[in-house]
């Protein structure tokens, strides 16, 4: 009997199992289905589109195999803008992430006006980043400039700012800094708000009472998975820094203030050499891939998770 | 030798008065428990002590002298924290070498690669840890002063939190609830930890708790504190035996005081409604006796004896539920002249247990009664006069 019923039994249970699963599937399938279409395709079609020599609205393309990355690599435009970039970043990440954390500290300690403050230094980060790239544009004319007027007050010699090739960069590291550092801010307040007050009144106790030894030894090790978080991400966004250029500068003078981004966008939609962008862009990914898997290797190990 | 010393401090918080001006005084070597229902100011008033919080008048004197304008760091005290407080970030070992480091070393001294260069520097933390392995040794943490707090139990951790205390060799010791995040098991094991640290070391101690078991079984003396106020100061047996009114009669003792409603004759003659013989006499002079009065009567659960209800002289009552604690007994009877919301609590020895839910009883409270106005104050009471003790019953259970 038992013999008998044991294979249909194991039959329907195996049925109610497909069936289970299936609905989770249908239930999950418009999310996967979005993912595929609008990050996985495209993706797997930006990893084809490098090795062909496809420009935009032609009939035709041909497979070029790596022949777009060996052009890159010897490309001129190519190592100024990584090198650009990267410069770009080394200056904005590590001044914005001091600057941003020193203000949320300063901000947190302060007794009146936190709010005023917060809101204020957050501002760059929820403007427009083309409506202020106006303002900085006028502030900063080489002849009308107001910071220029001040130089000249000040006895100090007028700057080209965006318009000489010497300062163009360190002027959008600068544009690139109070962007950053208003979201260090508001990240870092965030990961201070979750200190327990109780550490710092053993502190206070334990000898660990005024400004530095304070910081130092609970404050910045308890920030700690706030402060890698806040580097990488800092690091990301300045290494994608598009819209201040693209509105600024447009790369110039000459090629100095040319970024990844900007290069990837010159060369896709304003030569419409596709392939080549795309293999501009797969460089990009793998740079952005190598420093997600450094924070997960080196950084990581070295903070403490509360 | 340390005393401490409280003079009318008083705080608020904005519009919220958290403490009345309090006084209390606490003897070299003591171990003084404060204990008081939640909020009613008792971390604040430690806070006050250790110079966390500033209060807004009234002076805390350490041995005879005034430490309020110290930093916390100054009053050479130490406190372990509900929370524990330790440091995540840093093992054992740090953290308990923090307290130590910060007080024998100077900025420079404490720079990571001064002991590389200085040998003085060498000896200071040298010296340093050697402490550190005592108070270590001392709580029974000697192998895990590598690990970091997350990787103890709640009890070691806690222990932690007391050695960390320890290596100064604090003049006063500050404790605020330290055990309200353990088990009950590792609670009343800690319990006899601290007390038997707090004899050897013999270090003036102030104590922070809510629960009473603890402050009875813990301290040399115990304030009660309610809504900002001590509103007795005293031995465990003095809060339990002469409670200066119906809160703290009503917060100290498990299970709490039995209440029940009585009159207070112009004589002094206290007498519970239903019962004949009156079950107490109040001494003259409190004032209370002028005119007829409502007082209550408390008796305490022990002192509850059941008997047969025929006895003469005895309140009736049935039995409501039965709880067996092993050695002993809980007795909940709804008294039945007083409506059945109204419940008293008898404790019986579990030998001659031999009630059930659903019986009816009768019970008296022959001895140790006390009396409370209706202010709440505790009437003095004189002892009962012999003849009016009901005879000792044959039936009683
Ligand atoms: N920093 C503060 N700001 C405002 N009010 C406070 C502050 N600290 C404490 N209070 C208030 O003071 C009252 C007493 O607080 P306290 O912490 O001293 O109570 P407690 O007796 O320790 O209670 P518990 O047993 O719950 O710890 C509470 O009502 C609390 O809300
Ligand atoms: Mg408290």
């Amino acid at each position: 009997m038992t013999l008998a019923f044991a294979p249909t039994l194991v039959r329907r249970r195996t049925l109610a199992r497909v069936g289970a699963s299936l609905i989770g599937w249908a239930m999950t399938l418009p999310f996967v289905a979005g993912m595929v279409l609008f990050l996985v395709l495209p993706c797997i079609a930006v990893l084809g589109m490098a090795f062909t020599d496809w420009s935009l609205g032609a009939r035709e393309f041909g497979f070029v195999g790596f022949q777009n990355f060996e052009v890159l690599f010897g490309d001129r435009t190519f190592r100024q803008s990584l090198g650009n970039t990267l410069i770009f970043a080394a200056i904005v990440t590590p001044v914005s992430v001091a600057i941003g954390l020193w203000l949320a500290v300063l901000v947190e300690a302060s007794v009146r006006g936190r709010a005023f403050f917060r809101s204020a230094l957050f501002l760059p980060v929820v403007s427009t980043t083309v409506a202020m790239a106006i303002v900085w544009e006028f502030l900063l004319h080489p002849t009308l400039g107001p910071v220029n007027t001040l130089f000249a007050a000040l006895g100090l010699p007028r700057q080209g700012f965006l318009a000489d090739a010497d300062t163009v960069l360190v002027t959008l590291a600068m544009i690139g800094i109070w962007e950053n550092a208003g979201y260090v801010m508001v990240l870092t307040l965030a990961g201070l708000k979750s200190i327990p007050s109780d550490l710092y009144d053993a502190g206070a106790i334990d000898g660990v009472d005024e400004g530095w030894s304070r910081f130092w030894a609970i404050t910045f090790p308890m920030l700690g998975p706030t402060m890698v978080f806040v580097v990488i991400v800092s690091l990301l966004r300045s290494l994608r820094t598009f819209d201040t250029v693209a509105a600024l500068t447009q790369g110039g003078p000459r090629g100095s203030s040319e970024v990844l981004l900007w290069t990837i966008y010159e060369e896709g939609f304003m030569f419409f050499r596709v392939g080549y962008a795309a293999a501009l862009t797969v460089v990009f990914v793998v740079l952005l891939l190598v420093i997600t898997f450094v924070k997960f290797r080196v950084l990581d190990r070295a903070v403490h998770y509360g | 030798m340390t005393t401490l010393t409280l003079s009318a401090i008083e705080k608020s918080f904005g519009t919220r008065r958290v403490l009345n001006p309090v006084d209390l005084a606490c003897a070299d070597g003591e171990f003084l428990v404060i204990v008081g229902p939640s909020g009613c100011g008792k971390s604040t008033l430690l806070r006050i002590i250790a110079g966390l919080t500033q209060q807004d008048s009234g002076s805390v004197r350490i041995d005879g002298a005034p430490v309020d304008d110290l930093a916390p760091k100054e009053r050479d005290i130490a406190m372990v924290f509900q929370s524990y407080a330790l440091y995540p970030h840093m093992t054992v070992s740090q953290n308990l070498a923090l307290p130590l480091v910060m007080r024998d070393l100077n900025w420079v001294e404490r720079l990571p690669f001064a002991a590389k260069l200085s040998g003085r520097v060498r000896a200071k933390r040298r010296a340093a840890l050697e402490v550190v392995r005592g108070a270590a040794e001392t709580v029974a943490l000697s192998e895990y002063l590598d690990a970091k707090p997350k990787e103890l139990s709640g009890g070691q951790r806690q222990r932690v939190a007391l050695a960390r205390a320890l290596v100064r060799r604090p003049r006063l010791f500050l404790l605020d609830e330290p055990l309200s995040n353990l088990d009950a098991a590792l609670r009343s094991l800690t319990r006899t930890e601290i007390v038997d640290l707090q004899r050897r070391l013999g270090v003036t101690t102030v104590y922070v708790t809510h629960d009473q078991v603890e402050a009875m079984t813990m301290a040399d003396r115990i304030a009660v504190m309610m809504d900002g106020d001590i509103v007795q100061l005293g031995t465990p047996r003095e809060l339990h035996d002469e409670p200066a009114d119906r809160r703290v009669a009503r917060f100290i003792g498990t299970p709490a005081i039995n209440l029940l409603p009585a009159t207070l004759s112009t004589a002094g003659t206290v007498r519970i409604p239903g019962l004949a013989a009156p079950v107490a006499e109040v001494l003259p002079g409190t004032g209370e006796t002028a005119s007829e009065r409502t007082v209550e009567v408390g008796v305490r659960a022990e002192h509850v004896r059941l008997a047969d209800p025929a006895t003469a002289g005895a309140l009736r009552g049935k039995i409501r539920t039965v709880e067996y604690l092993g050695s002993d007994a809980l007795i909940h009877l709804s008294v039945e002249h007083l409506g059945a919301a109204h419940a008293i609590v008898a404790r019986v020895s579990a030998d001659d247990l031999a009630h059930r839910a659903g019986d009816h009883v009768g019970f008296l409270a022959p001895e140790r009664v006390h009396v409370f106005a209706a202010d709440g104050r505790r009437l003095p009471v004189r002892p009962r006069p012999a003849h009016a003790d009901p005879e000792p019953q044959a039936a009683a259970l």
